[in-house]
């Protein structure tokens, strides 16, 4: 998607959706990272009305191709203003354009938020001290959003596919089917899988997920949280798989002693989540959590390579995303023997 | 095919090329993308030398596992990744014991190939578990 002849159209998508005659857009840059959407810098002033103001603001849209995990623009609009609506910490959300008549695909605009993303500058930014205090701030961020329950959730996220007791043999099903949609066998995936269910402890609590939160997918400046991104593959989970994702090996950018996203220690991240929740954390199933998370991460890298290998989107950048799933086997090698049943 | 200088030979100088007179004078996008390529050109230059000899060892491998002869490669991984999923390696299990030796034996040579600097970080944790 290029939006640089496209500006007239989205500035009178705002006007219409702000419900004022004018609106100018400034479209800034592409902001890298997104991997499957497609984020751009621009900058928005309403002349009048009810959001009458300026705004520096991301217009989020569609990818030329995606994978099926990913919610489209529409629901994880949703989804963020859901979080937003809890008290969590995301961009704004602004306008949603779900039919994509105004660029050629479906967008939204949200408040740009200030700071690093990119995980491995975030990492270097950081001293221990302040790296401790943004995992503890994660960690009461994530218990704002699993406040939002699926018996008291808003009506705009009735799509999302209810899940319960039975979320692991779902899980194991889902994954499975996503294997033999790959072109070659995963050997290491399916024994893991077959772990992943031998070893569940039962599910207790079911609450909204961001399902793919981790470094890289929230912003600070100075050390600051400013915004949690990225709700496309958010859903009905057991909120211990967004503590166990964030403290996956994976997600360490190298940093492998920061053992919470690679920015701070475990104990500080869970001591944020027990005072947002004001119950403990259970380590052993944090842990299962945690050993299982590349399961998934080798499925989407996968489906990421496939996309560029089947031709869809030819690019350099998923092609080695692909490659990475070999790392995730690797973990997996190395960390399920070490689980315990039910631990 | 080519005539001497090979495709690795071509590989190795077009890397150090980059890397001697191009990545120092890169910032931001265009130094990201060249490292992307330097990466690409990095895993490549493996799998021209090893490539061959590791699908050859792997073959092996899943062959002794089942003590009978299983075809090419991909119809060994087929069958194993099927058998994995039908359960026939029980966990705790001599037979399982050998599959998990296998499984390690081809990732960790996959991963020398394409990241050696995570299996240094990991320890060589994978093959210590098993």
């Amino acid at each position: 998607m290029s939006l640089s002849d496209k500006s007239q159209a989205v500035a009178d998508f705002i006007a219409r959706a702000a419900g004022t005659k004018t609106a100018t857009v400034a479209i800034l840059n592409r902001l890298g990272g997104g991997a499957i959407q497609e984020n751009w810098a621009i900058d928005v002033a309403v002349a009048d009305g009810p959001q009458a103001g300026q705004y520096e603001a991301v217009l989020r849209g569609d990818a030329v191709s995606g994978i099926a995990e990913s919610w489209p623009r529409a629901k994880e609009y949703a989804l963020i203003a859901a979080a937003h609506a809890a008290g969590v910490t995301v961009p704004q959300p602004l306008w949603l354009e779900p039919s994509g008549s105004v660029t050629g695909r479906p967008f939204y605009v949200m408040r740009r938020a200030k700071g690093i993303a990119q995980g491995r500058r975030l990492l270097r930014s950081l001293e221990p001290e302040a790296g401790d205090a943004l995992a503890q701030r994660l960690g009461a961020e994530l218990a704002k959003l699993h406040r939002i329950r699926p018996a008291a959730a808003p009506d705009t996220l009735s799509f999302l596919p209810k899940v319960g007791s039975d979320l692991i043999a779902v899980r194991a099903a889902h994954y499975r089917k996503s294997l033999d949609a790959l072109p070659e066998p995963q050997p290491v995936l399916e024994w893991a899988i077959n772990r992943m269910e031998d070893l569940a402890p039962p599910i207790e609590t079911i609450a909204l997920c961001h399902r793919d939160f981790r470094t890289g997918n929230y912003m600070a400046e100075n050390g600051a949280l400013t915004a949690i991104l990225d709700f496309e593959f958010s859903g009905w989970s057991d909120p211990y798989e967004d503590l166990g994702w964030f403290c996956a090996r994976c997600w360490r950018f190298g940093a492998v002693d920061r053992e919470a996203g690679g920015i701070g220690t475990r104990e500080a991240f869970t001591a944020g989540y027990e005072s947002g929740t004001g119950q403990s954390v259970d380590d052993a199933r944090l842990r299962y959590w945690e050993a299982i998370a590349p399961i998934r991460w080798a499925i989407i890298a996968l489906q990421q390579g496939e996309r560029h290998a089947s031709g869809q989107e030819p690019s350099l950048d998923l092609a080695l995303t692909g490659l990475r799933a070999i790392e995730c086997d690797y973990d997996l090698l190395a960390e399920l023997p070490k689980l315990k049943k039910g631990s | 095919m080519l005539p001497r200088p090979g495709a690795a030979d071509l590989l190795k100088m077009a890397e150090q090329g980059l890397q001697d007179h191009v990545v120092g004078t890169l910032e931001g996008e265009a130094k990201y993308h060249t490292l992307m390529a330097l990466r690409a050109i990095a895993i490549a230059k493996v799998e021209l030398e090893e490539g061959v000899k590791a699908d050859t060892a792997e073959l092996k491998r899943i062959q002794a596992l089942y003590d009978e002869p299983l075809g090419d490669l991909a119809a060994a991984r087929k069958r194993l990744a099927a058998d994995i999923r039908a359960r026939r390696f029980e966990p705790g299990t001599p037979r399982e014991v050998r599959l998990l030796d296998l499984l390690t034996a081809t990732t960790a040579t996959r991963l020398r190939a394409v990241n050696i600097k995570y299996m240094v970080r990991r320890g060589r944790g994978a093959e210590s578990a098993v």
